[in-house]
């Protein structure tokens, strides 16, 4: 702890200071302390020793088959516009975006369509699996997959009008935007179209803060292709009308600084001296410090505004977007090109070679491991996302999403072994080191108490809602409770627990239940009234009427007459009326309640 | 003295006469048979919202709404087991209530779960199906029977019936996206 606290000290005081000093860029706005935080060893030399690997190239060939959730952001499923057997071309239109806050898919690589309707592998394992396929009805993401041709054809014609952006209004822009499905790829996926749409953006910040252990992706981005992400945060600022546009990188990143503050220094220079102080572009280094990379943190620390509780940056008057995503807007607006490849971070001790890869959405894990050269002895857990905010693939056919940064095969020099049942966690000892780091000034261990013993109002009350999740808790907890597990959990139940609408769901089948039961017993009444009536007639005409023997054993003593039976039947008839009448009554009355 | 004693008198009066006032208001336009039972309606609707609708009858009642119904007419609002604690809180503020601890006589709070027929062990007696209050079971007779996950309220009735006792109350897998995740710092 004591060394954690110490290096903490150093990247969070001394190591902005002696940039300062020796004159590196930035520093040209105040920054704002960001309460808590946490300076974990940032492992990030790891995947940073090479260039990005393209796909496809001779390395790295395209998968066999692409696996294309349809949901791949927040909102509601994209429709797919293709079906089985279609022969599709690169970059073509698969699923539509449902309605305006969807986003559209794109077929990354040309191939025929194999399944549209493709159940994706329960992220969790299933322990036992005959239950596997309950889980998969559970997470309603059916996938598109594309048997891929090897050919990367891109339909003639297909390549949109390449006019300068310049000249064409903000409204076609972002429709331009909205058209190649692009959603927030720093891991929320929220769509980038309807966050370009709010109006009163004062400052625009573009997001390089790429805090989390392990992942490159973003960083390598900036060093590679630093001229397209000044180019998307130029267009984005366009859209959305900012008078600033600030982009904020973590002070670590040295390439990456050198390589956007040259590109902005020729925008600069290009621009006529008049309007230099105009163009509102500049770059700010801000600490490197877990989690300053999450959107409110990073606001905080770059405005010293802080979104309160249940607000959007929007709200205040900042947009915030990730530098991949600014990429994917220079793409769609000057190429036309659809959000089809993302970077992601090929990293972990269980690599042979952790490198940094440009690869198609939709590509199974299983592909890229091969090609980084998994050693499965070493491997202990498989993450998507990095090690404090990434979930488990435990499937090797988990596509790469649009939202994926990185893919993080663990060796136990990475990652703690998972807490279960047979590695329990210990207690809280109430030590108060996560309050400390809480970077949105919660207190997690009462929301720890409160979620372990399910008291949801508590949970409420002290602020579950605004917990971003980002683990820093967890990685100081000296006792390894895996609190971000727990605060998942907890919101999961607290949002099932309040879901009206399946209730109000519940409650039309019981009621519909009841309705039919009602129905039921009724018509049970008439048909037996019908059985009678038919006796009574067969009587009038004087058919002889033959009764089903009872069993032989007990012998009938006497035979009943004809009219002992006709007076039997009529008071069951009697009955039976009365009853169904009866029935009838409480059915309609319990109608007339409903009305 | 003869002053206090006009104004207790004219008090006094003006009490009497305002009393006589309200009890004549109150035969006149007082709330008449139908408007009570429409006030009872809406009173049992506002109440039933507030249930969890697993319609599961461990209150004693046959489904959330005749418990509702009980409810507003006076029946004890701690009895809901699936609901909990925050459910008998909300009722409380609803009815203006003291908030009571759960009853635990009719069961306890526990977390969410779902049914599961174990298909293979399935005699295809549909006497679960029958004692499913929302129908979430589908099945014929001796064919397998399956329950609709999405329409399953986790109401346990289902389990007593069965004659091979193939049925399974399964936590609800709504942590399928996350697992948990410890870093190890400063290795």
């Amino acid at each position: 702890m004591t060394r954690l606290r110490r290096s903490f000290f150093i990247t969070k005081y001394f190591k902005p200071w002696l940039l300062r000093l020796t004159g590196r860029a930035g520093w040209a706005t105040t920054l704002h302390a960001l309460p808590g935080g946490i300076a974990p060893a940032s492992h990030k030399t790891l995947s940073l020793q090479q260039k990005i690997t393209r796909m496809p190239s001779g390395e790295l060939g395209l998968p066999a088959q692409l696996i294309l959730p349809l949901r791949q952001h927040l909102g509601p499923d994209s429709v797919p516009v293709v079906s089985v057997g279609d022969y599709v071309y690169k970059n073509q239109l698969i699923a539509a975006a449902n309605g305006e806050k969807g986003v559209s898919l794109h077929a990354p690589s040309s191939g025929y369509i194999s399944s549209i309707n493709y159940a994706l592998p329960p992220i969790n394992e299933a322990h036992d699996p005959e239950r596997s396929w309950q889980q998969a009805l559970n997470r309603h993401h059916n996938a598109i997959v594309i048997d891929t041709d090897g050919k990367h054809a891109v339909r003639p014609g297909l390549l949109g009008a390449n006019v300068d952006w310049r000249v064409r209004s903000p409204d076609e822009l972002r429709q331009a935007v909205f058209d190649a499905g692009i959603c927030g790829m720093g891991g929320a996926g929220f769509p980038t179209a309807i966050k370009l749409g709010a109006s009163a953006i004062k400052t625009l910040i573009i997001n390089g803060a790429e805090c989390e252990p392990y992942i490159t992706a973003d960083e390598a981005l900036m060093r590679e292709h630093a001229a397209e992400v000044i180019e998307g945060a130029l267009i984005i600022q366009r859209i959305c009308g900012a008078q600033s546009c600030v982009i904020g990188i973590e002070a670590d990143k040295y390439q990456a600084i050198d390589a956007i503050q040259g590109v902005i220094n020729q925008i600069m220079s290009e621009l006529q001296p008049a309007n230099a102080g105009q163009a509102g572009l500049s770059l700010t280094l801000i600490p490197p410090i877990y989690p300053s990379g999450g959107e409110k943190q990073l606001i905080r620390i770059m405005t010293g505004i802080e979104v309160a509780s249940g607000k959007r940056p929007v709200d205040v008057g900042v947009l915030c977007h990730s530098v991949a995503t600014a990429r994917a807007v220079y793409k769609a607006v000057s190429a036309g090109e659809p959000l089809t490849s993302r970077i992601t971070t090929l990293t972990g001790h269980a690599l042979k070679t952790a490198v940094n890869v440009e690869v198609m959405i939709g590509t199974p894990v299983s592909h890229l491991l091969d090609f980084a050269g998994v050693q499965h002895s070493q491997l202990q857990r498989l993450l998507v996302g990095g090690p404090l905010m990434g979930y488990e693939a435990s499937d090797l056919d988990t596509p790469v999403l649009k939202t994926s940064n990185c893919l993080l095969a663990g060796s136990e020099l990475d990652i703690a072994p998972a807490v279960t049942q047979s590695n329990p966690h210990r207690d809280c000892i109430r030590c108060d080191f996560c309050a400390t780091v809480c970077p949105v000034k919660l207190q997690p261990q009462t929301l720890y108490f409160a979620a372990r013993h399910q008291h949801h109002d508590a949970s409420v009350e002290n602020g579950l809602f605004d917990c971003i999740e980002c683990g820093a808790c967890a990685v100081v907890c000296p006792s390894h409770i895996p609190l971000v597990n727990y605060y998942r959990e907890e919101k999961a139940v607290i949002r099932t627990d309040n879901d009206t609408a399946k209730q109000a769901y519940w409650q039309s089948l019981f009621e519909k239940h009841q309705q039919r039961l009602s129905v039921n017993a009724i018509d049970q009444q008439q048909r037996k009234l019908d059985k009678l009536q038919h006796k009574l007639e067969a009587i009038a005409v004087g058919e002889p009427l033959t009764k089903t023997p009872v069993p032989p054993v007990v012998a009938p003593t006497t035979s009943k007459s004809t009219e002992q039976i006709k007076q039997e039947i009529e008071a069951a008839v009697a009955r039976t009326r009365a009853k169904k009448a009866e029935l009838q009554k409480k059915n309609d009355a319990t109608q007339d309640a409903d009305k | 003295m003869i002053s206090m004693l006009a104004a207790v008198l004219v008090l006094a009066a003006l009490v009497l006469g305002f009393a006589w006032l309200m009890l004549r208001a109150e035969r006149l336009l007082g709330a008449d048979e139908s408007q009570n039972a429409k006030a009872t309606v809406t009173l049992t609707n506002s109440i039933n919202n507030l249930l969890p609708q697993t319609q599961c009858g461990q209150c004693g009642f046959p489904g959330c709404r005749p418990y509702a119904e009980a409810i507003s007419r006076g029946e004890n609002i701690n009895r809901c087991p699936p609901g909990g604690a925050h459910t008998i809180k909300r009722i409380a503020a609803l009815l203006d209530l003291p908030v009571v601890p759960l009853d635990t006589s009719h069961g306890w709070h526990l977390p969410k779960r779902i049914a599961s027929i174990r298909e293979h062990e399935c005699i295809g007696c549909t006497k679960c199906i029958q004692a499913c209050p929302v129908d979430a079971i589908v099945g014929a007779p001796k064919r397998m029977h399956t329950v609709i996950v999405a329409d399953c309220t986790g109401c346990d009735l289902c389990v007593d019936p069965c004659p091979v006792d193939c049925i399974d109350m399964l936590p609800l897998p709504i942590m399928s996206a996350h697992a948990s995740v410890t870093v190890v710092v400063q290795k």
